[in-house]
């Protein structure tokens, strides 16, 4: 099928001549130091802390190949895709096509050209759809309006178009609701490649289909990527989705990437926490394999006020002990959350009157009553914490805390356990060169050669 | 109605006295202004003491429809129980006037779905709603109460439950408000737990908390658990027995560990094919069958590559016997006068690596 006619108003000279100097030769689609902070409106005071949902992204999508990004819920990666085609502004940093096109520079005109050459997909392909439309129409109408008006030709396109997606041509008159959603998958998919585009970017496409239809349309897209020499970036929660049609993947987390590489040497030798942990959440297809893997403690915290350092030293099972400490892994992990609890606010004067109240309660007597050394008791029981930790220094610091605490002062309970203090509360990791490749690089203090390697520490 | 059968009427004794639930031959139907929708189509599983009974399927399957059954939670109409039976603990659910079947539920059998969302008001404090599931299903009172609720929550994994009393839904995470369902489930002591994909909804990292606070308080409670779910890498974790149902039949069902090593039926097969790094990057080609008006013999015959042409009349073929007691395949090819061997190579493709 020769769609060439399309190219022919493609503009002859580009914005710039000369290619950004850090983007690589084949890189088509690259983002530098991409940012998007949304005003979250709601901020103590009338100020109002931004959301920072995408925060310093830069990576290249290279020609032919199919990048994943990959997060959980909250990472920013929806936001990093609309972002990323202008389907909203960035706040600040760069989207450069073909190495030397400043997107972010785009005027309208061109802005809407360039909406050609890329092309996206959505999760839900039903809201994508004209129900009015036969999908032949649908299919073809990007090309009606870039002036095909011969619909005969128009028709022949459509008819094999839907045969390249595995689809009968004979579908041709029929309407959006005669689909199934993996159908209807396969129609969104021919009609992006009806422009001929030069990528495509998906975002969950096959999260809302059964896994039957799942991995149909995933065979369905490599064969494609094949075929075309398709540049894709696909979007997506799923790490066995992103596994099976993936080159390369980046993984987020907190508005950032943490580690980016060719996608079997990422999952299989993972070189930062997070990714690890996420690697082995997956549940395995396997029953004698039951239990394993890395239990991540806690939520992703609130984008809006992202923890300091490494953004993961919240929830990591690998954060570094301050030198002077050598605690077991676990144990020092449990007691730098209770201390995180403290300040982040979680824990209260009022949570301590709580507590209070409820061995009053049970003991019959007034809150005021209350022995010191009970509700200390208890709350070292309410926080699971150890009476005994293997460091005498630590041990009079938690009894210290828990007394500050049982007198609702917080704040003093926080200073005194401020021997606990990691390192990646203080340092922000960068991205280091990871692995045998040269293009898998991952953001972990732990990596770099001032701290024990992660392999050194129990994960559990 | 055909007979669909338990393997042979022996091991059925045997078993019988540690069966908790007992559901016979179940037809669910759904009346539309569209037609009758089969949702359920003769459906038999056995739900023992202390086990996790994994029912796994795609949608349209009739999972979750046969669990609501149970307790009789979807809404009446359009559904209807047209046949079967479901045995409780020596009672028969389905002849339960609705007040009595009340009593059953959150007593002694407790859900949780998929939506956290949905089973909390969001105008309560999680540590009144928790509250008012421990006033509801049990004797306590006073401050005895609050201490279950204190309980409750610190069980299911919130830190500092204390604290958390006065917490809204909204202000929760998803997992958090798992968290605090299931410990609503759990204020009854239920001897039945029925959980309907309560993780599909949650993060990778949060899905496996969630299985592992579910394996705990399973184990903790000797309670006995139906997990619904159409993944089949979460069956793997958490399942000792699976039921496998496409279409509103039961297609094949085994000890989980038999399941994965060896699945019988060419829909098993296809599923665990499907899973990410097995290799499969097919798919299953083709749609469900018409829910309004199935077609006669194997549901699975339209994309089922061992077909035949017997497969394609009469009823779905019977619940044939495989292997060890447990374990049972409703395919042509598994009759007494059938071929096995007429599925190799779609049943054993599985894990087979091509690259
Ligand atoms: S820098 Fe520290 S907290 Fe961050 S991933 Fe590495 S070890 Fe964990
Ligand atoms: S009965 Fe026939 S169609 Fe059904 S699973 Fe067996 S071979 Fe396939």
């Amino acid at each position: 099928m020769n769609l060439d006619f399309l190219r022919g108003r493609k503009e002859s000279a580009t914005d710039e001549d000369h290619r950004v100097d850090d983007i690589p030769e084949d890189a088509i689609f690259s983002v530098r130091g991409l940012q998007k902070y949304f005003d979250s409106g709601s901020g103590f005071l009338g100020e109002s802390t931004p959301v920072r949902a995408v925060d310093g992204v830069s990576f290249d999508v290279r020609e032919g190949e199919t990048l994943g990004i990959v997060g959980e819920s909250g990472c920013g990666k929806s936001t990093l895709a609309q972002t990323m085609i202008r389907l909203q502004e960035p706040t600040a940093g760069s989207v450069y096509w073909k190495g030397d096109q400043d997107v972010t520079g785009f005027d309208d005109a061109r802005l809407k050209r360039w909406r050609r050459e890329i092309q996206m997909m959505f999760q839900d392909p039903s809201s994508s759809f004209d129900p009015r439309m036969s999908i032949g129409d649908s299919i073809t109408e990007p090309l009606r309006v870039q002036g095909l008006r011969e619909s005969a030709h128009r028709r022949e396109i459509a008819e094999d178009l839907l045969e390249r997606v595995g689809m009968s041509a004979g579908h041709i008159d029929a309407y959006p609701h005669e689909f199934s959603g993996g159908q209807k998958q396969r129609i969104a998919l021919a009609r992006a490649l009806a422009v001929n585009p030069d990528m495509i970017v998906a975002d969950e496409p096959v999260s809302a289909l059964d896994v039957s239809i799942q991995s149909e349309v995933l065979g369905l897209i490599d064969r494609l990527q094949e075929e075309f020499g398709l540049t894709m970036c696909i979007i997506s929660h799923d790490l066995g989705v992103i596994r099976e049609v993936c080159d390369r993947v980046a993984v987020m987390y907190l508005g950032e990437i943490v580690e980016i590489g060719p996608t079997e040497e990422v999952f299989t030798s993972t070189a930062h926490p997070y990714t690890k942990a996420l690697v082995s959440s997956i549940p395995v297809p396997d029953p004698t394999q039951r239990g394993d893997g890395i239990e991540l403690h806690g939520d992703v915290p609130d984008p809006s006020n992202p923890p300091t350092g490494c953004r993961f030293h919240t929830r990591c099972p690998a954060v570094v002990q301050p030198s002077e400490l050598d605690l077991d892994q676990q144990t020092y992990v449990r007691l730098l959350q209770f201390t995180k609890r403290l300040t982040r606010g979680i824990v209260t004067e009022e949570s301590v009157e709580g507590v209070r109240e409820l061995l009053a309660e049970q003991q019959g007597i007034d809150p005021s009553d209350v022995p010191r050394e009970d509700l200390v008791e208890e709350l070292r029981e309410e926080d699971d914490l150890p009476e005994r930790t293997g460091s005498t220094r630590v041990d009079s610091a938690l009894r210290d805390a828990l007394a500050e605490l049982a007198d609702g002062n917080v704040a003093a309970a926080a200073d005194e356990l401020s021997l606990l203090a990691t390192p990646c509360a203080s340092e922000a990791p960068e991205a280091v060169d990871v692995g045998e490749t040269d293009d898998h690089t991952a953001s972990c203090l732990r990596l770099t050669s001032d701290y024990e390697s992660v392999e050194a520490v129990e994960l559990e | 109605m055909s007979t669909q059968t338990t393997p042979d009427a022996t091991d059925a004794a045997s078993r019988n006295d540690d069966v908790l639930l007992s559901v016979e031959d179940l037809v669910v139907q759904f009346d539309t202004d569209g037609g009758t929708v089969h949702a359920v189509d003769g459906v038999s599983f056995d739900v023992r003491e202390g086990e996790t009974l994994c029912i796994v399927g795609e949608s349209g399957s009739g999972k979750t429809i046969s669990c609501e059954a149970i307790t009789r939670l979807f809404r009446s109409p359009p559904g209807f129980i047209r046949g079967g039976s479901v045995e409780f603990d020596g009672t028969d659910l389905t002849s339960c006037s609705d007040d009595r079947l009340k009593e059953y539920r959150g007593n002694r059998i407790a859900h949780v779905f998929q939506n956290p969302q949905g089973a909390l008001n969001p105008v309560y404090t999680i540590g009144n709603q928790v509250r008012e599931a421990v006033e509801l299903h049990t004797d306590l009172e006073g401050s005895a109460i609050r201490d279950r609720v204190v309980d409750l929550l610190g069980e299911v994994g919130i830190p500092e439950p204390v604290t958390h009393l006065g917490d809204y839904p909204h202000e929760l995470s998803g997992g958090m408000k798992q968290r605090v369902v299931i410990a609503m489930a759990l204020a009854g002591e239920p001897d039945l737990l029925i959980a309907d994909e309560p993780t599909t909804a949650l993060d990778v990292t949060i899905q496996k908390q969630i299985l592992d606070l579910l394996n705990d308080v399973q184990e903790r409670h000797d309670m006995s658990v139906i997990f619904v779910t159409h993944d089949l890498g979460v069956v793997a974790q958490i399942a000792d027995r699976v039921l496998v149902m496409y279409a509103g039949k039961v297609m094949e069902r085994d000890d989980v560990f038999d399941l994965f090593e060896s699945p019988e039926h060419p829909y098993t097969a296809a599923l665990l094919d499907c899973l990410p790094g097995s290799g499969g990057l097919e798919g299953i080609p083709g749609d469900l069958p018409d829910p309004f008006n199935p077609p006669a013999g194997c549901r699975f015959a339209e994309r089922c590559p061992a077909v035949t042409e017997e497969c394609i009349e009469g009823d779905q073929p019977p619940e044939y016997p495989v292997g060890s007691d447990d374990h049972t395949v409703s395919c042509v090819h598994h009759a007494p006068d059938g071929d096995p061997g007429e599925l190799d190579g779609v049943t054993g493709a599985i894990g087979g690596d091509e690259s």
